[in-house]
């Protein structure tokens, strides 16, 4: 255990940012153990390196980052897994389980455009909508330029745009000018 | 931004799936799981599962340690007294065994010094079921500091050959590469005195300990008291903030035995959602 100091930040970091990364993590897989097993390694790393993470706002931007590189490293060794990580995926479960399936309104089509884009437009049109972010905010999360962050975001858009409009959705219902987007403009 | 891209985002933002529970009891655990114990959770061997094994939320040991059985010759003090320990080279390791659990804890050390190693050993006071468990701690020197340490170290235990059925692995001595510079603490479980803390306190539900396949966890403080009483056992309950008492109508997560006859327990508003099945327990058997 370190000092008591470092102990106060971090639980601070955790206590605020906890249920964000909650989120963030449960959007992005569909298994539950997946899901504790990340949460539990993004924190972990967060508590062994918590001299590296920025005040204020941007320790929310810096755990995305590590949640991002925790889940693309695959899934987690199963011996890594304590038993209070198991209650916690079994608990993500039980949750789930209580909110039922998503899709109970007129939204399918949409769902179903937005699971065809490939997984980089997904993830910056989700960070964006999802996590509330600035593509300035996302490029940190990414680790890229603000300006290469701005062009995937917007051709991002573009794409889910394409794909609706693919899929025939009228877009007049929720803005004309959408369509006008599929069409020309890069 | 215009038009288009608030459709859009907005679109996206209206399939957002659900952010799940947010702050919960169980993510309260987590947290003093990583900032106390998360070494227990990551050090352990590969390949061997000790599910239930994981040291609980009130658990006391605050460094990198993985506790394991460690068991004792057969003829307990037929061992010459000059040996303390039996230590053999074999490639680039020493293989450390203990021929003597009550050696003065002075003679493991010089035996160790004399080998060049930086090992330290400490006899901790434990139960009577835990006594002759050993924790491993590697890098010391690193987590005094505070700092993080690897989680897997180089000093190993190694396990008796064939099977396995002790819930803690049956682990008959250490390995410890020859050379090995950084320190490492060994900690071997004794049998406490009457009224002194458990440096190593266990499950409350492990075999050998008082509440051994008894149905406690989601009992009230006030059903679980008596329970106690029964068994001999005077209890403290804590809740996961600290400072706060439980009340008498809170329930039970969890629970050690802090010392002989002393149960250190853990309670909350809510019920444990899915506590640790019981037969997990029972039917690993000790």
């Amino acid at each position: 255990m370190g000092p008591p100091d470092r102990k106060q930040r971090f639980e601070e970091i955790y206590t605020a940012h906890y249920p964000d990364i909650l989120a963030y993590v449960r959007r992005r897989t569909n298994s539950h153990d997946d899901a504790a097993d990340t949460l539990a390694e993004t924190f972990t790393t967060a508590w062994r390196r918590v001299e590296d993470i920025p005040d204020g706002a941007s320790a929310r931007l810096w755990l995305y980052g590590v949640a991002r590189r925790v889940l693309a490293n695959g899934r987690r060794a199963e011996s890594r897994r304590s038993e209070l990580v198991e209650r916690l995926g079994a608990q993500l479960a039980l949750w789930a389980e209580a909110a039922g399936p998503a899709g109970a309104d007129d939204l399918d089509a949409v769902r179903e455009a937005f699971r065809r884009l490939k997984p980089d437009d997904r993830e910056m049109l989700a960070l964006v909508s999802w996590e509330g972010l600035s593509s300035e905010e996302i490029a940190t999360v990414l680790g890229c330029s603000r300006g290469a962050a701005r062009l995937r975001l917007h051709r991002a858009r573009k794409r889910l745009a394409g794909e609706l409009h693919v899929a025939g959705l009228d877009l007049a219902r929720y803005g004309s000018r959408a369509i006008a987007l599929t069409k020309g403009r890069t | 931004m215009d038009d288009i891209q608030r459709t859009i985002d907005r679109l996206v933002a209206d399939i957002a799936p659900d952010p799940g529970p947010g702050m919960t009891p169980l993510a309260r655990e987590l947290f003093e799981e990583i900032t106390t114990a998360s070494a227990v959770m990551s050090a352990r061997p590969r390949g061997r599962r000790r599910r239930w094994f994981a040291v609980p939320v009130v658990a006391v040991l605050a460094a990198t340690a993985v506790v394991l059985g460690w068991v004792l010759p057969g003829a307990l003090g037929s061992a010459p007294a000059s040996a303390a320990l039996d230590i053999k080279r074999e490639g680039g390791y020493y293989v450390i065994t203990v021929e003597d659990l009550f050696a003065d804890p002075d003679m493991y050390q010089s035996e160790l010094k004399a080998r060049g190693l930086d090992i330290t050993l400490e006899l901790a006071p434990t139960s009577a079921s835990m006594a002759g468990r050993i924790l491993v701690i590697n890098s010391a020197n690193l987590l005094k500091a505070g700092k993080p340490a690897p989680a897997d170290g180089p000093v190993k235990t190694i396990d008796a050959p064939g099977p396995c059925h002790h819930f803690a692995g049956c682990p008959i001595g250490v390995k410890v590469p020859v050379g090995y510079q950084a320190q490492a603490e060994i900690v071997l479980g004794r049998e406490a005195r009457p009224g002194e803390k458990y440096k190593i306190p266990p499950g409350i539900g492990l075999p050998g300990e008082p509440l051994h396949c008894v149905d406690y966890v989601n009992k009230t403080v006030a059903e679980l008291v008596p329970m106690l009483r029964e068994r001999g056992v005077e209890a403290e309950f804590v809740s996961y903030t600290q400072g706060v008492r439980p009340a008498d109508t809170w329930y039970v997560h969890d629970g050690v035995m802090s010392a002989a006859g002393m149960a250190l327990l853990v309670a909350s508003t809510t019920l444990n959602p899915t506590p640790r099945p019981l037969d997990a327990t029972c039917a690993a058997g000790s």
